[in-house]
């Protein structure tokens, strides 16, 4: 029988107190290699559990064989036991330091491996594949070094810097071999260990006025990659740095609806990033609106076109529509919620929150958000009465035939008319 | 304790609490209401029977020197029922009718009671579970909870004993009724010292049926401030001739839990302490074992709370933009202060500062705990839950908590979620800007494989990372900033133009505050596991002492304060350190609560935050800040 399972060490010491109580035996464990572990899958009483990606061999020696028909299912038993076993978390501050402990000197181990240039490259990267980061320093500025090495293969090297990445701003060798690695076709793996380790160096601050202008460059230059994954995390990046060049080529794609660099979608969902909506980002995204496209681009596009007062009409038309999709109007309220002042959003809502052959989720949504709005100290210093949205809500409770309408207006009235 | 070192405390108490500023307004004071069920101190009588009435009052105990211009016009309050489960009472102004399930009254401005009835409308399923709050309703205000009292709604109240007991938790007021795992204060005493004849022995125990939630200690019993309280029962002598006895509660971290999140309490005044002689029941108080919990594991109802309080923070009070402004890059010093900033020289990335982002870590301790203060304001019953990042949460990432991922940049969410209208500050439409790249059902950013690369948040990876803080603080790895907290920021929306993945944008999406409560979570657990709280050491904080360039507190040194608490501004310019200062200090200064009046201070320091067990910079018992984690105790040997 093969056991193969995954068991946190308490849980694993636990099965083994568990066996030896249960089979009045000898317990038997040791680590073994891969190789007899594949040869010995048949051997009778061999047992094999796999714990942290560690083979153990376990013997189990009975003292009186007879008993065999009965310790069997016993075994089973005491096995699933061990397998259901709740890892026991560290109670005391010496456990908990043991454990991490333990955990530094098994990474460290594996990143003995990795480094070991003489080793197969299979045997290197599977025994760091647990491990995401090195953590002693010493092994930091040598896996640095193996990302630097041509000698190795890009697999080896991409891994390497995947795991050294935040040191990437602190070495200029190693920053600028990651400026070029980035555009580097023939080298896949560094090629996006290192696109990753630009957009970590990004977005934690980490670059300098230098870096910061090279990681620029670079992401121009990816703007254009034959790789959507580069060209999206070039836009990204770009955009969130309200970077002009960037939102140049997305102006110009989607008044083109040229989708061979982003999607109209992700076009849209780019424009996002800008803080400042110019009347061109404005007019263009409305035009996109305008034009036959997927439904998902004209949500992002109602998205895009809050406060755009040339576009309000549309916006408010497609609220008030039935015959649109309901995504889309959900679109069109969230952005009359989030641009509208407050008295003109109750006006655009009130035809769809009071008409019980209206579309349930707007209903809610718009009666949940105005719930919001209408308890605060500014609407109570307003007006020492409620309102006549409010009263209206305080009938709906009262007479609605939905239910979740019913109960919105119900949390409305308690939260809101009640404090008057 | 003897009389007069409680009397000296009270006083000191009243002091403070009279100071305390309304969290939202500085310029505002709290009022701090006491509430008596059935018009006495004593909680023995903390009882109504369905379809009875009880007269109740309340009234401000915190007019500044018995001045009663603190509040000129009283304060006009809102009573309702807290939970919508459990005993409910109708609200009335005289014994007379059905009553209603709200009422508005005003307090007197002197001090006097104001007074109110109450009829059981629903039966308890158990003692303290109908509770009454009490919200602010004046016009210069925002409703945010004055106190909470419990009682029970029940025709079977326990017989009056001959001894009545008072229990204080904190101080009179309730809206600092709530524990972590730090011992609280609280105080008893007879409460009718004229009808009795000689001192009484009683034992505080927790009610039965209430979780054994709490543990307590007597006067004298800790051995410092790394030890809290830890018995299931205490005896305790009461004088005879009424006077006040301290004793200390704490929550009761049960190692033995296999879901953290069920440690600690799910909901408000769900754990009971019961004052017993002999077999008779003196008094009972609720409380709540209020602490950060799992956030994939929360209940619905914990769930739900926290994300009303947040959206009321939002779209009610317009104060979740406070937490954006303060974080959002503006000039350099921001980044200085909070994030790894290598700002170097334009020739090259190096030289870097030497302590590149010391002050990342309490600096957002402190920003999450202004946050759950502004939360607890209106709610006390919510706490910041954590993502545990290394981890799957499906849960966090659907559509009734904080948004699934689509094909569109809009997270959904369901119509019923409070956040389903959230609006980010400086956006101009609702929805919450976020497009995990992983599937968050079955993956979380530690997943090996997921888009943006191997980078870990592996909690053992972080905590393995160094055991005093200048390695953790090392600048070649910055294991909390750049190996665990940068990739779950990251991979959570990398190159899609997801607030969270942004800097400047992060904090629109309100995930920010789960992330950061786990970031704070495992410097805690680093700082148990190392035994790291005392802030004098260099061990658990560098670099000490004060910026040698002058007093600009540009906080990285721990003697300084942070902005933006400490109000400091200036013209951003980065040509000199002292002028780097941002031109605005949004938010205010640091929010203080009832109980935790100078924990910490109003403009803390960067060693204010390194203890989370005990406020020792400040205060002499070790109640900490009022936030702990359901996976840890930090007491623990």
């Amino acid at each position: 029988m093969m056991i193969k399972t995954h068991l946190h060490l308490d849980g694993f010491r636990k099965f083994e107190q568990c066996c030896n109580r249960l089979l009045n035996s000898i317990v038997e464990v040791k680590e073994c290699d891969a190789r007899m572990f594949h040869s010995s899958t048949k051997a009778g009483s061999n047992k094999f559990l796999i714990h942290n990606d560690t083979i153990f061999l376990m013997r189990l020696k009975f003292k009186n064989m007879n008993r065999t028909f009965f310790i069997k299912p016993l075994l089973i038993i005491s096995i699933f036991a061990g397998m259901l076993w709740v890892p026991c978390k560290a109670q005391t501050r010496q456990q908990a330091q043991d454990e991490i402990n333990a955990y530094r000197e098994k990474v460290f181990g594996a990143f003995e491996v990795f480094l070991d240039a003489s080793k197969p490259e299979t045997i290197r990267l599977s025994a760091i594949a647990p491990y995401q980061r090195v953590i002693d320093f010493k092994q930091l500025l040598r896996c640095a070094d193996v990302a630097k090495n041509e000698r190795e293969t890009d697999l080896i090297r991409g891994t390497a810097l995947s795991r050294t990445y935040a040191y990437a701003s602190r070495d200029v060798a190693l920053f600028k071999g990651v400026i070029g690695w980035v555009m580097n076709s023939k080298n896949p793996e560094l090629a996006k260990a290192s696109l990753n380790t630009l957009l970590l160096m990004n977005f934690d601050g980490t670059s300098t006025s230098y870096s910061g202008q090279e990681i620029t460059r670079v992401m121009h230059e990816l703007t254009g990659s034959k790789d959507p994954e580069y060209r999206m995390a070039a836009f990204g990046l770009l955009t969130m740095q309200q970077d002009a060049y960037a939102l140049g080529i997305i102006l110009k794609d989607l008044a083109a609806l040229d989708t061979s660099r982003l999607s109209t979608t992700d076009g849209l969902i780019f424009l996002n990033n800008y803080q400042k909506k110019s009347e061109e980002i404005y007019s263009t995204v409305y035009g996109v609106y305008n034009k036959r496209v997927s439904q998902q681009a004209r949500i992002e596009s109602l998205r895009l076109l809050g406060g755009y007062t040339p576009a309000l009409e549309t916006i408010i038309a497609v609220l008030h529509n039935q015959n649109e999709a309901p995504e889309l109007r959900l679109a069109a309220l969230n952005n009359l919620q989030g641009s509208s002042p407050q008295d003109k959003l109750e006006a655009y809502i009130t035809p769809v929150v009071f008409n019980e052959k209206e579309n349930e989720t707007l209903r809610v949504v718009a009666l949940k958000q105005m719930m919001y709005i209408k308890q605060s100290k500014l609407e109570r210093i307003k007006s020492k009465r409620p309102g006549k949205f409010s009263e209206d809500v305080y009938q709906l409770s009262q007479t609605s035939s939905v239910a979740s309408v019913k109960n919105a207006a119900n949390e409305y009235v308690l939260n809101v008319n009640t404090k008057y | 304790m003897n009389f007069r070192i409680i009397t000296l405390l009270c006083s000191i108490a009243l002091f403070f609490s009279s100071c305390v500023r309304h969290v939202f307004r500085n310029s505002e004071f709290v009022p701090e209401i006491e509430v008596q069920i059935n018009q006495t101190p004593e909680q023995i009588d903390d009882y109504v029977a369905n379809g009875a009435y009880k007269q109740c009052q309340a009234r401000i105990i915190n007019n500044r020197n018995g001045n009663a211009n603190t509040f000129p016009s009283g304060v006009a309050v809102h009573l309702k029922n807290y939970r919508t489960a459990g005993g409910q009472v109708n609200f009335l102004t005289a014994a007379a009718g059905i009553g209603t399930p709200t009422l508005n009254i005003t307090l007197p401005a002197n001090g006097d009671w104001g007074t109110f009835w109450i009829r059981g409308t629903a039966n308890s399923t158990i003692d303290k579970d109908a509770v009454i709050e009490v919200a602010e309703n004046r016009d210069v205000a925002e409703d945010v909870v004055l106190a909470r009292k419990a009682l029970m709604v029940t025709g079977t109240s326990p017989a009056a004993p001959a001894a009545k007991v008072e229990i204080r938790v904190g101080t009179l007021s309730t809206i600092d009724d709530y524990l972590t795992w730090s011992p609280t204060p609280c105080y008893i005493h007879i409460a009718n010292p004229d009808d009795i004849a000689s001192n009484v022995n009683v034992t505080i125990q927790n009610l039965a049926g209430t979780g054994n939630k709490l543990r307590f200690a007597t006067e004298g019993t800790f051995t410092g401030l790394s030890s809290t309280a830890t018995a299931i029962t205490i005896p305790l002598t009461l004088p005879e001739d009424g006077t006040w006895i301290s004793f200390y509660v704490a929550g009761f971290f049960d190692p033995t839990a296999t879901v953290s999140s069920t440690r600690g309490s799910a909901i408000d005044k769900d754990a009971v302490m019961e004052v017993v002689q002999g077999g008779t029941v003196l008094g009972r108080e609720g409380v709540m074992v209020r602490i950060r919990k799992n956030a994939n594991t929360l209940s619905t109802e914990e769930r739900d709370r926290f994300l009303n309080a947040l959206q009321k923070l939002n779209q009610t009070y317009g104060r979740y933009r406070d937490f954006y402004d303060m974080h959002r890059t503006t000039t350099v010093e921001d980044r200085f202060e909070m994030h790894s900033s290598s700002d170097g020289t334009a020739a090259g990335p190096l030289p870097f500062p030497p302590q590149a982002n010391s002050a990342f870590l309490p600096w957002h301790r402190a920003q999450c705990l202004h946050l759950e203060r502004f939360l607890q304001s209106i709610d006390p019953s919510v706490a910041i839950p954590y993502w545990k990042y290394d981890e799957p949460a499906p849960n966090i990432f659907s559509a009734s908590f904080l948004g699934a991922t689509n094909a569109g940049l809009s997270a959904t969410l369901d119509p019923s979620n409070p956040l389903s209208g959230w609006i980010g500050p400086d956006v101009l439409t609702a929805g919450i800007q976020r497009r995990t790249r992983y599937n968050a059902l079955t993956q979380s950013p530690s997943t090996p494989g997921i888009p943006g690369g191997n980078a870990s948040t592996v909690d053992a990876t972080t905590l393995a990372s160094g055991t005093d803080f200048a390695a953790i603080n090392n600048d070649a790895s910055l294991p909390f900033e750049l190996g665990s907290h940068g990739p779950a920021h990251l991979k959570s929306g990398q190159g899609n133009a997801s607030w969270i993945s942004n800097l400047d944008f992060a904090v629109r999406d309100p995930l920010f505050f789960l992330l950061h409560a786990n970031v704070d979570r495992i410097w805690a657990k680093w700082q148990w596991t190392n035994d790291r709280f005392d802030p004098a050491s260099t061990n658990a904080y560098t670099p000490a002492g004060a910026f040698a360039g002058g007093p600009d507190d540009v906080a990285e040194y721990a003697d300084e304060t942070m902005w933006p608490w400490n109000g400091k501004t200036g013209p951003g310019s980065i040509a000199s350190v002292l002028n780097v200062r941002p031109p605005t200090a949004p938010g205010g200064t640091f929010p203080n609560t009832v109980g935790f009046l100078v924990s910490p201070t109003t403009q803390p320091t960067v060693k204010s935050f390194v203890d989370l067990r005990s406020d020792r910079l400040s205060t002499t018992t070790n109640r900490g800040f009022g936030f702990a984690y359901d996976d840890q105790n930090p007491f623990a040997p």
